[in-house]
């Protein structure tokens, strides 16, 4: 009973250590202090197991030398801490000088300690680390004690695991955000051999190689040429040879077959060489593409750790660095436009007003990653005055899974005289695109006008006879209709509403697919579309179609970040959860005997003492503090897994007005006022009563505290028909919570009042967790806080009459049913055993 | 005088449950697991049996199921235990009471009193 105590005391402590916001190293200092004080051992230690699983070291430790920490490490099998993390089997030792594992390993340093004991910390069968205590004295440790230091290294396990989670995922989460960064950069310049220099060198500390060779393939001459050089080339000689024929050295290979090639063991691997190439000792060469077509190579050569020591590449700088180029090709290339762009622009001075526009137009794409704004530039550049000069444009994007186009924005006056004061609004003004596209964009300046509207509801199946959109897809080519009513390749349901009377198409072409159309026309001053303006339309689309492309790869990666950021939270509460209520439950069936024992008798005394006794006082507080352990366990339980919610149809409301009434005396005694906004046509829905009760126990317990001194509590339930949920909300006023710990609040045992357990938001979060449901809280700091949960009104699997029908482990007694839901060892034995057969 | 069988493999807590019971007027009987409630149950009758689950030996839920296979004698049963968590179970299963172990016996003796009445 002694031993049991002190056992849940130290596991207290430890779970609450363990989901500390503290850093895994200052966790697992506070861990062997714990031990050594509670335990009466001299000296505590944890080891870790390092990456690779064969070494640990020493990572948190009390009453040794301090320089020994990080200083230590072991190899698993070495000495008795090896030994147990070899075995994964805890350990006592009397006399460790004479200990036979210590024979071939001179573990100086223990010898001051005369006993120890020593567990492994084990997760899902892993050996993750070791624990160690020693005494001075001689000790004889108990089986008692192997056993609590085993618990206390499952308690640990959970937040061990989750601390090296979390590193690997920051790390991955990292390289996530060097890419988006370097696409950022690559895409906001368009020097083309700023960009270049930017590729090599970004490439070269990305990975942590030495340099970084960048080959372009000139067209004419089918050369690798050298454009740009990144990082230590040793001599001269090496870039004396600046060309490469196509299937010359590694470059020349890599850019024939399209493949990347990782050499690592240079200059054994010799075949293919040059032998500039064989001075290095590792190589790694990637394809530069653009639609299926080399544009290029990129090499980087060797590879270094951080202390600078030569290490192999591997298949994630080959993943890394192919993403890289990949972004790199497809800005290289939109930048070779550019720079055709300009010197068409400087050849041809009579089209010099025309090309400034597109150039400003083009930049205004590529430096624009916002995918709905970027489209709105599009458009916008469509009917630009000075531009391409048309009276109006729809933009119409293909949805690849339902296989239509579908409108997203029309750019264009309402009716003539709108058209009119626009344009003359721009002449007199004399504005360039840049300045126009500024004044588009400060908010206010737009409304949603009715072609826009219109324009928006467009949707076409992209078949043939659907009309001209449709075949500007699947043709890949652009339209000029000149009379509408007796083209018979117009469709015309979907253009009348518009008042299209002439217009023309054309497509917008990323990555040799066909991703969207762009339709214009020239209602207002119906000025001819001739053959010129459809050509200029079509270079232009070819830009826009590229930068959509962009917009469209950066806000993939935007998104890829931040599901990966969601995730790992996630992850992380879960399996702390999850931890956690193993071992609570265990513990607590433990502890609850001998605490209904004393309790007992305590009462009993308490009967029998009369009032004027002074020791009555005595047991009435055993009787009290009795009574408030069984409290805590009951919650600890309560949290415990085998908790699965048992469903049936229940009214929210009533559940409300229940929880209510237990809180009614209390409520009325603080000052509370209490507000019901309980919506009509709330439906019964499926729940486990009891535990959706506790939640709403616990909310108001929770706000009944914050509002000791008065307040209003508002409780709030509806139905929301399309998501099929019941919407609850419990707000108060009692002040919020404070910024710096609100995001601790749903974690178990963290409270903030000197009586409390801090599990009840714990609970009720897994609660409706099971229930398929949400809780969030919204913070007012200052005001008070809006806990709002939602419950799914029917569960997918599991009512418990579905489940009885389903279930193997069924059995009928006198004519009754059993049911049981396999969690405890014993049920789960009859189950499986002499009692499954079914008794009459 | 009613006889109530208190099956408990804590020596402590049979004590307790037996000197609570026993200043109520019942008569008590204890035994430490299923065997023993067995060899009880095979020279006497008790009019209602306490029952925990979790024990060495022969556990709750084995003896439950014997007592409940013997038709001829129909025993009310209270389950007393630590777990809270299978109280569904056993509600379904038999018509008697599930309490869970509690430092204050008030609940049990309810219950007792409900089921002899
Ligand atoms: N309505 C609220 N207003 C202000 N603070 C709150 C509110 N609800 C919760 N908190 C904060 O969140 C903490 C955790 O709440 P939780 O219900 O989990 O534990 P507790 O109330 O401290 O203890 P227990 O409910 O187990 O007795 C509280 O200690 C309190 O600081
Ligand atoms: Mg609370």
């Amino acid at each position: 009973m002694e031993n049991s105590k002190i056992e849940f005391e130290i596991l207290r402590d430890i779970l609450k250590i363990s989901n500390s916001t503290l850093n895994l190293h200052e966790r697992l200092n506070q861990v062997v202090e714990e031990i050594v004080e509670k335990m009466h051992v001299d000296a505590c230690a944890i080891y870790l197991v390092k990456k690779g699983g064969e070494t640990l070291s020493l990572k948190g430790a009390v009453g040794l030398n301090p320089e020994m920490i990080n200083g230590i490490s072991l190899k698993v099998g070495e000495g008795i801490t090896g030994w147990v993390a070899a075995e994964k089997t805890p350990l006592a030792v009397l006399e460790i000088f004479k200990d036979p594992r210590m024979k071939n390993f001179p573990g100086s340093w223990e010898e001051k300690y005369r006993s120890m004991i020593s567990a492994p910390i084990l997760f899902l069968g892993k050996c993750l680390g070791v624990i160690n205590a020693w005494t001075i004295e001689e000790k004889a440790f108990t089986t008692d004690d192997l056993h609590l230091l085993s618990s206390i290294a499952d308690g640990m396990s959970g937040s061990i695991r989750n601390a090296q989670l979390y590193l690997d995922a920051t790390k991955q989460y990292e390289e996530l955000v060097s890419l988006y960064d370097i696409s950022k950069m690559l895409n906001s310049t368009l020097e083309l051999q700023e960009l270049i220099g930017m590729v090599t060198r970004k490439s070269t500390e990305f990975i942590g190689a030495s340099g970084c060779m960048l080959h372009i393939l000139d067209v004419k001459d089918n050369l690798l040429k050298v454009k740009s050089m990144y990082g230590l080339y040793k001599s001269p000689e090496e870039i004396s040879r600046t060309q490469l024929r196509l299937g010359e050295g590694v470059a020349g290979q890599v850019a024939i077959k399209a493949i990347p090639m990782m050499i690592n063991n240079l200059p054994e691997e010799s075949e293919h060489l040059l032998p500039m190439e064989k001075i290095f000792s590792s190589l790694l060469c990637i394809p530069m593409t653009v639609k299926d077509r080399v544009i290029g190579t990129l090499t980087l050569h060797d590879k270094k750790d951080a202390s600078g020591l030569l290490v192999p590449f591997d298949k994630d700088d080959m993943n890394l660095l192919m993403a890289l180029a990949s972004q790199g090709a497809l800005v290289l290339e939109n930048a070779w436009n550019y720079e055709r762009a300009e010197r068409l622009f400087q050849e041809n001075a009579q089209k010099a007003n025309d090309f400034a526009i597109l150039y400003e137009i083009s930049n205004a794409m590529n430096t624009t990653m916002n995918l709905d704004q970027l489209l709105k530039i599009i458009l916008k550049a469509v009917t630009f005055g000075g531009g391409l000069n048309f009276n109006r444009s729809i933009l119409l994007l293909v949805n690849e899974k339902t296989n239509t186009l579908q409108g997203m924005l029309g750019v264009g006056p309402d009716s003539g005289e709108d058209a009119f004061r626009i344009w003359t609004e721009i002449g007199s003004k004399k504005m360039s695109f840049k300045e126009w596209i500024a004044s588009v964009n400060a908010s206010g300046q737009e409304r949603t006008s009715r072609f826009d509207q219109l324009a928006k509801g467009i949707r076409v199946p992209i078949e043939y006879g659907k009309g001209v959109l449709a075949l500007t897809v699947l043709e890949k080519k652009g339209f000029n209709i000149r009379n509408i009513q007796e083209d018979p390749r117009v469709n015309p349901d979907v253009l009348k509403k518009l008042e299209f009377e002439s217009f023309a198409t054309v497509p917008l072409i990323s990555q040799d697919r066909v991703i969207g159309v762009i339709v214009v026309d020239n209602l207002y001053n119906k000025r001819e579309i001739t053959d010129k303006d459809l050509r200029r339309l079509e270079l232009f689309a070819s830009q826009a179609g590229l930068a959509i492309e962009n917009a469209k790869v950066y806000s993939d990666l935007e998104k890829a970040t931040r599901s990966i950021r969601e995730l790992q939270d996630r992850l992380i509460q879960s399996e702390k959860m999850a931890a956690l209520g193993e071992m609570a439950a265990s513990i607590a069936h433990e502890i609850r005997n001998p605490l209904v024992s004393i309790g007992g008798f305590a009462r009993r005394l308490d009967s029998k003492l009369d009032a004027s006794n002074p020791e009555k006082r005595y047991s009435r507080i055993i009787v009290k503090e009795v009574g408030r352990l069984e409290k805590v366990l009951q919650e600890v339980l309560a949290f415990s897994r085998s908790a699965e919610p048992l469903f049936s149809e229940c009214s929210v409301i009533t559940l409300l007005e229940e929880a209510l009434e237990v809180y009614e005396e209390s409520f009325s005694e603080c000052g509370i006022e209490v507000i019901r906004d309980f919506h009509e046509g709330v439906p019964n829905i499926h729940v486990d009563s009891n535990q959706i009760k506790q939640v709403f126990i616990n909310l108001f317990s929770n706000a009944q505290h914050a509002m000791s001194k008065g307040g209003r509590l508002t409780v709030g339930c509806e139905y929301k028909a399309v998501e099929g949920e019941a919407m609850i909300y419990v707000s108060d006023t009692g002040g919020g919570i404070s910024e710096d710990v609100i995001t601790n609040i749903f974690n178990p045992f963290f409270t903030t009042k000197h009586t409390g357990t801090g599990l009840g938001l714990a609970i009720s979060h897994r609660v409706v967790d099971m229930h398929g449901g949400d809780i969030l809280v919204k913070n007012e700091p200052g005001v008070g806080v809006t806990f709002t949960i939602s419950l799914p009104a029917r569960q997918k699997r599991g009512g418990i009459s579905e489940e009885m029908d389903l279930s193997a482990a069924r059995t009928g007694v006198k004519g009754k049913e059993v049911h049981y839901r396999g969690q405890g060892d014993f049920l789960n034995g009859m189950g499986k055993g002499e009692g499954s057969e079914s008794i009459p | 005088m009613k006889t109530v069988l208190i099956v408990d493999d804590e020596e402590n807590i049979r004590i307790l449950y037996k000197e609570e019971l026993a200043d109520e007027g019942y008569n008590v009987i204890l035994a430490s697991n299923g065997y023993e409630a067995l060899e009880v149950l095979s020279v006497q009758k008790p009019d209602a049996i306490i029952l925990d689950i979790k024990m060495p030996g022969m556990d709750g839920v084995n003896l439950l199921k014997l007592i409940k296979e013997r038709k001829e004698d129909d025993i009310p049963v209270i389950i007393c235990s630590a777990y809270e968590e299978y109280k569904q179970d056993f509600s379904l299963w038999a018509s008697e009471e599930y309490i869970v172990k509690s430092s204050d016996l008030t609940k049990m003796k309810g219950a007792l009193k409900r089921i002899l009445k």
